[in-house]
């Protein structure tokens, strides 16, 4: 985020349960448009072939995010949001009750 | 009351009867699902006499929202969870404390690893304000531990974190609701962690860990010191540990009995220590091989790198990481608890708003 403020470009990682996290603190530090990469979780226990391949399926998207003029970005991204974490629980509104 | 001070949060009208209020607040997820008291004017204006500072101080930021933790926004978080205004000076210290970036409280809320912040409550406060130090200090049933604990997590829900989105704890943990414990000063052997740690003993002191629930360590048999340190230090290592895998700070709280036999033995704070990280270790060949590579290796080359299998791991980096503490009641029981790594507990004195330490809370009405 630091970099970004910088005007230096980023693509930052995250898998699917934690984009939602990254766009709330990148948005709360004054960088909504942070780029960030959404890959699949969990990512910890993938094997090397399998970390290649995943970034071989998202190299396209880093790209995008070094290469395409800040001010594409910026307006592309400030209002993207992300997927809950899938596992989250949601109950019904308690209103319905 | 009135003390002459103004809110800013912005008021609304809410339902008259208890019921529909609770299900407002529960519906905008700013409760721990648990009915709550109706932060009213008065009842925030009243807990704001116990403190000399404006409602809409900054006592610190928050992450992962960076929400502004605010005198005021940590009061009406204490009104919900039911708190005596009294009890405010010690949120606030708390609130400072886990600001501090070295607590690194976006870590210890967001991460899939189950912690969460642990208040310690040391100094003559926990007499004045009747903190539960003792049997079940970790417990329920007091209206002080169980309230000001309720407000931390209220706080850190409604300030720190949008609840329910940014909290991937994988299980959670009944710590989550409420976990706080003060030190048994009376029964330490050795100084209290606030004196360690350089206040004076006067001084009452909020301290914050990053903390899983506690694991009990058992011994009924020792009456000898090294006999039980020996027992303690074979009861932690475990490969499933996050102590043995990325440094940290181990909390190991003695009961009294436990902390009178190594002190009667000789025992200083310092030689537990040093006894806990000689002999609390984890032989490399007990990892899993991939773990130890992809973590222990990563994360601390300079220690890991090339050992032979027999090599053993360590429970913290040096000794002096490793905390010390005495609580509880009777009993042949002590306690391990896992702290999240890389973060650091933090310390704070229950102050004035000039830096001066409060010797009674009762200094904040005078």
């Amino acid at each position: 985020m630091i970099l970004e403020e910088r005007g230096i470009a980023t693509a930052t990682i995250c898998t699917e349960e934690f984009a939602h996290l990254g766009k709330l603190e990148a948005s709360a530090l004054g960088v909504p448009y942070l780029p960030i990469i959404v890959v699949p979780h969990p990512v910890a226990d993938l094997k090397p072939e399998e970390v290649h391949a995943l970034a071989e399926r998202v190299f396209g998207e880093i790209v995008y995010a070094l290469t395409e003029p800040r001010e594409k970005l910026m307006a592309e991204l400030r209002d993207k949001t992300y997927p809950m974490p899938s596992r989250v629980f949601a109950p019904r509104p308690v209103f319905a009750r | 009351m009135t003390t002459g001070k103004l809110l800013q949060t912005e008021g609304f009208e809410v339902p008259e009867s208890a019921k529909a209020l609770n299900n407002l607040f529960l519906a905008r997820g700013w409760t721990d699902g648990l009915p709550i008291m109706p932060p009213t004017e008065e009842a925030v204006l009243e807990m704001l006499a116990y403190t000399d500072r404006e409602p809409n101080e900054i006592v610190g930021i928050l992450p992962p929202r960076h929400g502004e933790a605010t005198v005021e926004k940590i009061a009406i978080n204490a009104v919900m969870a039911g708190c005596l205004p009294e009890y405010l000076p010690i949120l606030i210290a708390a609130v400072e404390a886990m600001a501090e970036p070295r607590y690194f409280l976006s870590q210890v809320l967001t991460s899939t690893h189950g912690c969460s912040p642990l208040v310690m409550i040391n100094g003559p406060v926990v007499t004045e304000l009747e903190i539960n130090y003792g049997y079940h200090t970790l417990g329920e049933g007091i209206r002080s531990n169980a309230t000001i604990g309720r407000a931390i997590r209220l706080i850190v829900k409604n300030i720190a974190g949008v609840p329910g989105r940014t909290d991937v704890d994988t299980f959670g943990a009944i710590t989550r609701y409420h976990h706080i414990f003060a030190e048994n000063e009376g029964e330490n052997p050795w100084e209290p962690l606030h004196v360690e740690r350089g206040f004076a003993r006067e001084t009452s002191t909020v301290t914050v860990f990053g903390a899983e629930p506690a694991h009990h360590l058992d011994d009924m048999g020792s009456t000898n010191a090294q006999n039980l340190l020996w027992a303690m230090a074979n009861t932690l290592p475990g490969a499933g540990t996050r102590h043995f895998q990325e440094f940290g700070e181990p909390v190991i709280c003695f009961g009294p009995q436990h902390a009178r036999t190594l002190a009667e033995g000789g025992f200083s704070k310092n030689d537990v220590k040093r006894f806990i990280y000689e002999h609390a270790r984890l032989p490399i060949k007990k990892h899993s091989p991939e773990t130890f590579r992809k973590i222990n290796v990563v994360a601390a080359p300079k220690w890991y790198r090339n050992l032979s299998d027999e090599a053993c791991v360590p429970i913290a980096e040096k000794a002096e990481d490793i905390i010390i503490l005495v609580s509880g009641g009777a009993g042949t029981h002590s306690l391990f608890i896992p702290q999240q790594v890389n973060i650091r507990s933090i310390t704070k004195p229950i102050s004035f708003n000039d830096g001066r330490p409060v010797r009674s809370i009762k200094e904040f009405r005078q």
